[in-house]
């Protein structure tokens, strides 16, 4: 929702001080903050002469004459450009709106231009016309920041609850709440302005489901065709909103911003137009338009008759419709402010008109003082609770020294249901970062342990990385993994056709990759949900790859990988039944259900995912092995989980032998830690220099270290590690 | 008799040549030069022995120095040998100590996180559950107070799978717990699950992670709230100085609701998560009493934890990512 502040502050005195950090308290984020360019050295002036440049077939040469009697000569490439026009000069040194460009003095074709007759487009105005703007028959001596809005601009987010903000009337009630210099909106004196009879408790012209105002206009034009005002143009191109060449039209539009009420006007005379119209909306066929009303217009423009207008407001909510429902609290107002405008720039004369509004009951709420105190932690005093209410509008209603019973504006009725509603808006008013902190008591629990993370260290110890896709499967990659696909809906490409069924076509297209990029590791893993028919399962799947520049040169084979399966189900003490062969490897069994297997990439997924080397998959399912073996996976996890870790690097010297530093540290280093070779760089040719990660591993902790403890032994290692020669890196 | 001065100089050339070979093929050479068949010492004695007014015994002593100079040179020459074969070792010579499968995996960042806030959630005193990925719309939506109507429920915003949502936020599961009765009185549930929103850009991915906790408490508030999820966020980013900001929120299934900032180094505050007094409406149906409940996004905390700028990196996948961000260990 976009608003100029110049225009909010048409409705409401208030003090305009911090609204940014105001908008934030209340609830709306602030996606888009843009000062506006300020006018200076823009004047509007008159066209006195025009002639033809002696240079150029193109361009003509003006003099403009402001209200004060200053002339300026002006180079100019318009072709609308007539005695008597009024028109906006950009002087030297002025800022384009448009492209932020400084004007300079310009020589253009040996003629001196003191600066530029401005377009609607150079003015930021969202008018289709090449030529300069005209001012039609604006007085000279209005400055240009009167009749250009120069206001900060904001755009803000509006959450779904908050429709009644959604118009810019609603904004400048918002945010003006609490710092209103006078009570009251400043366009009060509307509700009275024409006469509206009342009907009240007759059933609309719409149907029970609507609210609506009427008017009948007399059309005074002549023929005459009028001119949308400039104010307009500017404030409705400021929020992005298209300019019609219909002068009614805009006027509807801006009115429609500034309260988020649907209108119906016509000039057609037939009660068959109307009904079409009622038809529609009942119907639903209605498309809401930009502003995402459902406001129409119906006008034959060969047609001098009178204009009826109908200001309609939904009782109930709908789906798609972005204003606010059964708030009618401005109905008079905001017809009264269209008429008005009407008048004044469409020759239009008000005839008569009325009103058919349902009785609407105000929602009340009862408030407890303590309830505020304990849902927000903070210490707000009575007198604090009931000023921010009132301040939002909120009627007291009644009062007792511990509760208050509030009656709710008519526009928040759809968003304040309960008491904690209104605590919130009295947290908001106050700021809802002002409330101190207040710590919670920890409370003890006993520790699960995610077997998931157990499996993860198991793999990436053998050297294999963790990847992560996501749950969906291609539609083409679905053929090679088809049972008990579960389809979606409303996917968004065919790359969400289905819920996966394996991980394995999600790793084969990393595979694919990897070996394509030449990306040397010794295989990748993924640990993820699954989806088989209408059941989900926790999968874990892994995909070994050749490693070509291997140091011994040997891709694994399908026994290799076998032996690191079985060092698998062995650490996860999964017990099994039998295995089975298969083509192109083995199933493992429990309780005569296929729970894991071993694999060797046959051609024609080879072929699909695009891979030329041989590969191994082993992919099981987790659900069905932890159900079996919760309880014996139990003593083996403290081991493995009460791990702390510590790397070091050293460069060691040439030939000297990595087992010998391995020895003379296991007989002399803490018993107690683990040593383990992590990393040897660049080969494992003695005679190099290398260096070589070592890591160590603190197992079975009976109290936790402390970074002291872990220091102090580290630096014991590296003492022992430098006696060798070697370098600590 | 050869001349003491000529001994010892050609003592003194044995000893600098041979020292001065870098290799055995240089000490080859100067073995050949002093002792070979048209060596230095060979050359002595032939001039020597070939002079026929030398006397026999003059000839025997000559024939004994050159001899002892052999010796000495041979001395020279093995200790050279020796030393060339106790310092070099054939470039082709492999160290078979070198232990076999040392390879270190990488776990991916998301995991690494995951597993980190599994540790600190339940020293916090959560209690893990979960929930399914295929849910009904009542637990994900109408439960929620997220009505028919409500713009989330359109097909343009949710996956649909025939009469089932693949669930658009983990607070599904904070009703299942809720509806199970099993916890009474006062007790904290977490929740770290997949879930699934129709959004693919380059800031979002149709698959994400969620955090969801929630504490029914007597001491629950929007006080006790921040402090419990500035704890929170210390222990997650290891940091004491973390800065938070609440702004106001709205969530169809909690009033009060609060967003919450982090500042960062930079001095800038960055959305996080949003959080919230559950709704009196959800918590009666079940019978309880009060308390709070928060929503994170795993994918935005773990980029924000380990410097990762797009979040498409976490799906990508690549290796030198991986090798990069990802980690062996969660310390």
């Amino acid at each position: 929702m976009k608003f100029t502040i110049n225009w909010i502050k048409d409705f409401y005195d208030f003090d305009l001080t911090n609204i940014d950090i105001r908008l934030v308290d209340r609830g709306f984020e602030i996606e888009c903050q843009k000062h506006s360019c300020d006018f200076d050295g823009f004047k509007s002036v008159e066209i006195i002469e025009i002639s033809k440049h002696p240079n150029a077939d193109k361009l003509s040469l003006c003099t403009v004459k402001t209200y004060n009697n200053e002339t300026y000569n002006i180079v100019c490439g318009a072709s609308n450009l007539y005695i008597g026009m009024r028109v906006i000069l950009a002087t030297v040194g002025s800022k384009i709106p448009k492209t932020g460009m400084v004007l300079q003095k310009a020589n253009i074709r040996g003629i001196e231009s003191c600066g530029m007759l401005c377009s609607a487009d150079e003015l930021g105005l969202n008018i289709k016309s090449d030529g300069i703007l005209d001012l039609h028959d604006i007085s000279l001596d209005v400055s240009i920041s009167d009749l250009l809005d120069n206001g900060e601009l904001f755009d803000i987010e509006v959450t779904a609850n908050r429709k009644d903000v959604l118009n810019i009337f609603g904004i400048a009630r918002e945010i003006s709440a609490g710092f209103r210099i006078k009570n009251g909106s400043k366009i009060d004196h509307y509700e009275n302005k024409y006469i509206l009879e009342n009907r009240e408790n007759v059933l609309s012209d719409f149907g029970k489901d609507y609210d609506i105002a009427f008017a009948e206009l007399k059309n005074t034009l002549n023929g005459k065709k009028p001119e949308t005002p400039i104010f307009i143009i500017n404030r409705l191109s400021s929020v992005g909103i298209n300019i019609s060449s219909n002068c009614l039209e805009n006027i509807v539009n801006y009115v429609q911003y500034i309260f988020g009420y649907n209108f119906f006007i016509t000039n057609l005379q037939s009660e068959s137009d109307i009904l079409e119209h009622r038809n529609n909306l009942n119907g639903n066929s209605l498309n809401n338009n930009a502003l995402g009303c459902q406001t129409e217009i119906k006008i034959d423009e060969t047609m001098i008759s009178n204009l009826k207008l109908y200001l309609f407001i939904n009782n109930y909510e709908e789906q798609n419709l972005k204003y606010s429902y059964g708030d009618i609290s401005n109905i008079k107002i905001a017809i009264n402010y269209l008429i008005d405008l009407l008048e004044k720039y469409c020759g239009y004369a008000f005839i008569n008109g009325y009103k058919q509004v349902n009785d609407a009951i105000n929602q009340q709420i009862e408030l407890n003082f303590a309830e505020v105190r304990e849902i927000s932690g903070n210490d707000y005093s009575n007198d604090e609770v009931k000023i921010a209410l009132s301040n939002l509008d909120f009627n007291i209603l009644s009062e007792t020294p511990n509760m208050i019973k509030v009656e709710v504006p008519i526009w928040r009725k759809n968003d304040i249901i309960d008491s904690s509603c209104l605590i919130e808006e009295v947290i908001r008013y106050y700021g809802v970062d002002n409330i101190p902190i207040q710590t919670l008591n920890n409370i003890k629990v006993k520790f699960a342990y995610d077997m998931h993370f157990i499996f993860r260290k198991f793999w990436i110890q053998n050297g294999l990385y963790e990847v992560c896709n996501n749950s969906f499967m291609d539609k083409k990659d679905a053929l090679f993994f088809d049972h008990g696909l579960i389809k979606l809906n409303n996917p968004m490409t065919s790359k969400q056709t289905y819920l996966r069924t394996s991980l394995i076509s999600g790793l084969l297209h990393l595979s694919s990759k990897y070996l394509r990029y030449n990306w040397q590791c010794d295989g990748i893993f993924e640990i993820g949900k699954v989806f088989i028919q209408d059941k989900q399962y926790n999968y874990l799947s892994c995909v070994w790859l050749p490693k070509l520049n291997d140091w011994n040169q040997k891709p694994k084979d399908f026994f290799e990988c076998k032996k690191e399966v079985e060092d698998f189900l062995k650490f996860a003490n999964i017990k099994y039944e039998n295995q089975v062969n298969l083509q192109n490897g083995c199933e493992w069994h429990i309780n005569s259900n296929p729970v894991c297997k071993l694999v060797e990439l046959d051609n024609q997924m080879a072929k699909h995912f695009k891979i030329k080397q041989k590969l191994f998959i082993f992919e099981i399912n987790l659900d069905l092995i932890i159900l079996d073996h919760r309880n014996s996976m139990q003593n083996n996890i403290l081991s493995n989980c009460n791990v702390i870790h510590k790397d070091l690097s050293f460069r060691m010297p040439k030939d000297l032998p990595v087992a010998m530093v391995m020895n003379i540290i296991n007989m002399k280093f803490d018993k107690s830690i683990s040593i383990k070779i992590f990393d040897v760089y660049p080969t494992y040719k003695l005679a190099e220099e290398k260096s070589v990660g070592i890591r160590m591993i603190w197992e079975e902790l009976d109290q936790t270290k402390t970074s002291e403890e872990i220091e102090e032994k580290c630096n014991e290692l590296v003492r022992l590690v430098e006696e060798l020669g070697c370098k600590y890196e | 008799m050869l001349h003491e001065n000529e001994i010892n100089s050609i003592k003194q050339n044995i000893e600098e040549e041979i020292s001065s070979c870098k290799d055995m093929k240089g000490l080859i050479l100067v073995k050949s030069k002093f002792i070979g068949k048209e060596g230095i010492l060979n050359a002595y004695l032939k001039k020597y022995l070939k002079n026929s007014e030398l006397s026999n015994e003059n000839k025997k002593s000559i024939g004994f120095e050159i001899n002892q100079l052999k010796d000495f040179f041979n001395l020279f020459y093995r200790k050279k040998i020796s030393a060339f074969q106790n310092k070099q070792i054939p470039t082709d010579q492999i160290d078979y100590s070198i232990p076999v499968s040392s390879a270190i995996g990488n776990l991916h960042p998301l995991s690494l996180s995951k597993e980190y806030i599994h540790k600190i959630m339940q020293e916090m005193g959560f209690i893990y559950e979960d929930g399914p990925s295929i849910e009904k719309e009542y637990y994900n939506f109408d439960a929620l107070n997220i009505s028919k109507n409500h713009p989330a429920r359109n097909e343009k915003d949710t996956f649909f799978i025939n009469d089932d949502v693949l669930r658009t936020h983990t607070t599904a599961v904070q009703i299942r717990a809720l509806e199970s009765q099993k916890y009474v009185d006062e007790f904290r549930i977490y929740s770290i699950g997949d879930v699934y929103r129709r959004d693919d850009d380059s800031t979002h991915l149709p698959m994400f992670h969620q955090i969801e906790g929630f504490i029914i408490d007597n001491s629950a508030s929007i006080s006790t709230l921040k402090g419990f999820l500035l704890d929170f966020l210390k222990k997650f980013f290891e940091k004491d100085d973390v800065e938070i900001r609440l702004r106001p929120g709205y969530f169809p299934f909690t009033e009060p609701s609060v967003e919450v900032d982090v500042k960062f180094e930079n001095g800038k505050w960055l959305e996080i998560l949003g959080a919230g007094m559950i709704r009196k409406n959800i918590l009666s149906k079940y019978g309880y009493k009060k308390g709070f409940a928060f929503g994170i996004g795993l994918e935005r905390i773990t980029m924000i934890k380990f410097g990762i700028t797009n979040i498409h990196d976490l799906t990508d996948n690549h290796y030198p990512w991986l090798k990069q961000y990802g980690n062996s260990t969660e310390n």
